[in-house]
């Protein structure tokens, strides 16, 4: 298949920059997911891949082939050889599922032979098969999502571009069709560049993830453990899910959170001294990071509200004199003693903490 | 070096730079040379010239009749329109439906022919209705006399309130109805909340409708030429025409006809521009696009009075009218009472099949009124596609452009063709089916331009990028996707310009030649010649003509909405 490569990209609209020195290599035949907030310029890059917008300063290249930079003429989309799926479907409301489907066949100037049968396969391999005739109108929006990306795969595209595919659908269907466009991948073997910023959907679907910030930064490529569990700064580690930050300084005992008595274990304090040679810094954890235990001689903290979510029971602590989120599991719960009430003491244990320059946390915080 | 700039121009830049061309040929040199002409003389820039010009008493007069009977024509108007858009929607009239439809009846109906039916009624001395009285009381002086100030804004507002009519009764319909209930269980009665909550809520619609009436009658020629001339009143557009044929058109009339279009140009600007603040301001909040179901005011002992009301406006305004222009146009002569044996068929046999002049104006008109629909069209799809979507530097050159129809009227544009096409550039067309043509485009590009951007505006534009994703070239995903899916605005375009040109008088008269006469011109010349009988049959076959083209637009505009909803 074919390896995507953007080459120091620059793009903006007016006086507006959206990307800049931007590089990115996707691998041949993975999936990779952009990921970012929206309006950062993800899908700026899709636009730019596709060729529907071009780059002002850099290159790009799919396959090996240069499509578009500096010098030289950009190619048009209808040459670049992809398959592109929107967020709004666009399956052309004029045309049955069959025609919209056959489209880049008949464009490919396909024997009608040739052109019915792998319509026929395509339609099939996304659970079509028996709606060809309909139109548009008559499908639901999973069933239109499914023939766009039916559309998009029939010529064997060297790339498929998938700008938020399934964000028009209600829950249960994106996760069924999160699945099915991983199914299709690995049948198909074809590259992947999916654009969301819905990083559930990213750290299910992906081999590859990079996360973007909203000034059009790429902040950090990885696997999607690496990117949930080692994040390069708190960024990413804020964009992956929910984030509780507390202040850490080094007394004389080792190091402690502020405003609480005990110092923390050695075996957390891995990377905090590299962390702190730029100056104060912050502990980040996840909710499901932390163990609460009714008694023992951990850091103190207070339970200040409590919502049973089902599954689990999402908490409000107060430590030191900030607020955390804690999730605990139901069940789990349950058997160690009850859930607890607002109001009740706990002793926190944490599992894992990674650190962050502190400034950069507050001032992302104020941003927000 | 050239390849390479020869490369950089695709589709786009060519589409650009035609579509630039077209507007600036057939709208903005037209609009210019006006202007140029209107105040730069050999001296170069000379105000004093237009003042001398404007103060002479006849085009001052005309300047201060245009003011007064666009404000008598738009006040009267919007009373009209909001009280019947008041009654159809918010009350429980009876047969409201078919009420809604028959006010829009004298949209339908070329003013010009009301004109010319209500002079036939209520002229001075031969006026029908006028001869009964004074037969039947023994009246020294006529009933009402038509040919006044006062007339003319009776007419036009009969035949124009229906602007106001559409803008607020589709307002009222899409009207929150739970702020009329919040008012209500604040304990206001219905006619407080009406006069309270509703009218104002309603007021910018009302403004845009009035604006819209102000806008056609200050440059609207029909109703004046034929109540007004005759008796010397004369307003912008009239005083224009009456300048450049009296004096078969020598410099100074045209100047004055130059400096007078410059002011209905500047006028018609201003007043779309306060149009376009007022639809901005506040009408979205409480409007929802839902179609709700507003509570209705009882009526209660007023239902039938009010309901006769409105059946006998439609009878004075619509079929009195239409009847009188049917019989007239069968009498045998002029002034003879309206029975059996006066009549006679020849009229109709006689335009329709031996007099030339007729015949030409029935032949000149539609093949003129169809190539210009679909020409228009085409240039419209054209211009609207690349301002709607395509993303090409300069394009906001041809924004402003193609705001400029909007704002001109039909007067100015044929005094405009006429500076541009009379040999100043080379190419005469002066007299020829051709200049009428070219008007004709500008006249409706504005049609053309609203119909096909709005088509366009509901195609999204992953539509056309999927195709060519798709491995479609530019003109393949056009025509096999954005073509397609636009076609019924581009239908809807033809025959909104399709069926007024068939019925043009106010441009059309300014450039009509001895072969290229129109249906409307053929009429109101006739008028103008004292063959009344004959100008009334001839209108009455452009009332069939009209109507039966309103059925076919009804029908294809139906073809258009389920082909919408698939």
């Amino acid at each position: 298949m074919a390896t995507v490569t953007l080459d120091t990209i620059s793009k903006g609209y007016g006086r507006k920059h959206v990307l800049q020195d931007f590089s990115l290599e996707i691998r041949d035949g993975e999936c990779f997911t952009l990921l970012g907030p929206s309006g950062c310029g993800k899908s700026v890059v899709l636009r730019m891949l596709a060729g529907f917008e071009n780059p002002d300063d850099g290159a790009i290249s799919i396959g090996g082939r240069q499509v578009s930079g500096r010098g030289v003429r950009s190619i048009p989309p209808e040459e670049r050889s992809i398959g592109v799926v929107f967020q709004e479907y666009a399956v052309w409301p004029h045309m049955t599922v069959f025609e919209n489907v056959a489209y880049p066949l008949k464009m490919q100037k396909c024997l009608q032979s040739e052109l019915e049968r792998r319509t026929r396969s395509v339609l099939d391999l996304v659970g079509m098969a028996a709606l060809e005739t309909r139109l548009p109108s008559q499908l639901s929006g999973g069933q239109q999502q499914r023939v766009a990306l039916a559309r998009a795969l029939v010529s064997k595209p060297l790339v498929m571009l998938l700008d938020e595919p399934i964000s028009n659908l209600d829950a249960n269907l994106r996760e069924e069709m999160r699945f099915e466009i991983r199914e299709l991948q690995k049948e198909t073997g074809v590259t992947i560049l999916y654009v969301t910023h819905d990083q559930e959907v990213a750290l299910a679907i992906a081999d590859r993830i990079g996360v973007m910030d909203d000034r059009g930064t790429l902040r950090q490529v990885g696997t999607p453990r690496e990117i949930y569990d080692d994040p390069v700064d708190s960024f990413v580690f804020r964009f992956m899910g929910i984030a509780n930050f507390l202040p850490a300084v080094r007394t004389g005992r080792g190091v402690c959170l502020e405003g609480c008595d005990p110092p923390l274990e050695s075996r957390l304090c891995d990377g905090f001294d590299t962390a702190s040679e730029n100056g104060p810094v912050m502990a980040g954890f996840r909710p499901f990071e932390v163990d609460m235990r009714r008694s023992g001689s951990g850091i103190q903290a207070l339970v200040k509200r409590v919502a049973l979510l089902g599954a689990m029971v999402d908490y409000r602590l107060e430590v030191g004199g900030s607020e955390i989120r804690i999730q605990q599991d139901t069940a789990l719960a349950l058997r160690s003693g009850g859930i607890y009430r607002e109001g009740d003491h706990c002793c926190l244990v944490f599992e894992k903490l990674r650190w962050f320059d502190r400034e950069t946390v507050e001032s992302e915080r104020d941003r927000q | 070096m050239i390849n390479s700039r020869l490369r950089r121009c695709g589709v786009a830049e060519v589409l650009l730079v035609l579509s630039i061309v077209i507007l600036v040929v057939v709208v903005a040199v037209p609009i210019l040379l006006i202007f140029g002409n209107a105040f730069i003389t050999d001296d170069g820039f000379n105000l004093k010239t237009v003042i001398q010009l404007l103060s002479q008493p006849d085009t001052y007069k005309a300047l201060k009749n245009s003011l007064v009977i666009a404000t008598g024509v738009t006040i009267l108007s919007t009373i009209i329109g909001v009280f019947f858009a008041w009654l159809v929607s918010r009350t429980d009239l009876p047969f409201k439906g078919t009420m809604k439809v028959l006010f829009l009846i004298p949209f339908m109906l070329p003013s010009f022919i009301g004109a010319l039916a209500w002079k036939i009624l209520l002229s001075p001395r031969s006026g029908y209705i006028n001869k009964l009285f004074t037969e039947l009381f023994g009246l020294e002086e006529p009933l009402f006399n038509i040919y006044t100030l006062t007339g003319i804004i009776v007419v036009e507002s009969m035949y124009l309130f229906p602007f106001v009519f559409i803008q607020v009764s589709g307002a009222m319909e899409r009207m929150d109805p739970t702020l009329e209930e919040a008012a209500r269980i604040s304990g206001a009665g219905l006619l407080t909340i009406t006069r309270r909550i509703t009218l104002p809520l309603m007021l910018p619609s009302i403004v845009a409708g009035a604006l819209l009436v102000a806008l056609y009658s200050l440059s609207h020629f029909g109703v004046p030429a034929i109540l007004g001339t005759e008796v010397g009143i004369y307003n912008i557009p009239t005083k224009i025409y009456e300048k450049i044929y009296q004096s078969a058109g020598s410099f100074e009339s045209i100047r004055t006809g130059t400096i007078l279009s410059s002011i209905l140009v500047s006028a018609a600007a201003v007043i779309l521009y306060l149009q376009s603040l007022v639809l901005k301001s506040g009408r979205f909040q409480v409007i929802s696009g839902k179609s709700m179901r507003p509570m209705l005011i009882k009526l209660r002992g007023l239902k039938i009075p009010l309901l006769i009301l409105s059946v006998v406006y439609i009878g004075i305004t619509v079929i009195l009218p239409t009847v009188t222009i049917i019989l007239v146009g069968t009498l045998k002569t002029y002034g003879l009472t309206i029975a059996p044996e006066n009549m006679t068929i020849n009229n109709l046999k006689y335009i329709l099949f031996d007099w030339d002049l007729t015949k030409d104006a029935i032949w000149n008109s539609f093949y003129l009124s169809l190539a210009a629909a679909f020409v228009t069209m085409l240039v419209g799809s054209l211009i609207s596609y690349v301002i709607v979507k395509m993303k090409v530097r300069g394009k906001f050159i041809l924004e402003f452009l193609g705001v400029l129809p909007f704002s001109i009227p039909g007067t100015v544009i044929a005094l405009g063709v006429i500076l541009m096409w009379s040999g100043r550039f080379g190419i005469n067309l002066y007299n020829t089916a051709w200049i009428i043509f070219v008007a004709y485009i500008a006249r409706y590009m504005a049609f053309s331009l609203k119909s096909n951007s709005a088509a366009l505006e509901q195609v999204h534009d992953s539509l056309e990028e999927a195709a060519r994703a798709c491995g479609a070239k530019h003109w393949q995903a056009l025509r096999d996707i954005v073509i397609p899916l636009i076609r019924p605005g581009m239908v809807a375009a033809f025959f909104l310009i399709f069926l007024p040109a068939l019925r043009e008088l106010t441009t059309s008269v300014l450039l009509y030649g001895p072969h290229t006469r129109t249906l409307g011109v053929a009429i109101y010349a006739l008028n103008e010649d004292g063959e009344t009988v004959y100008a009334a049959t001839l209108a009455t076959v452009a009332l069939v003509i009209i109507v039966l083209g309103q059925l076919l637009i009804k029908r294809v505009t139906r073809g258009k909405e389920e082909s919408l909803g698939a």
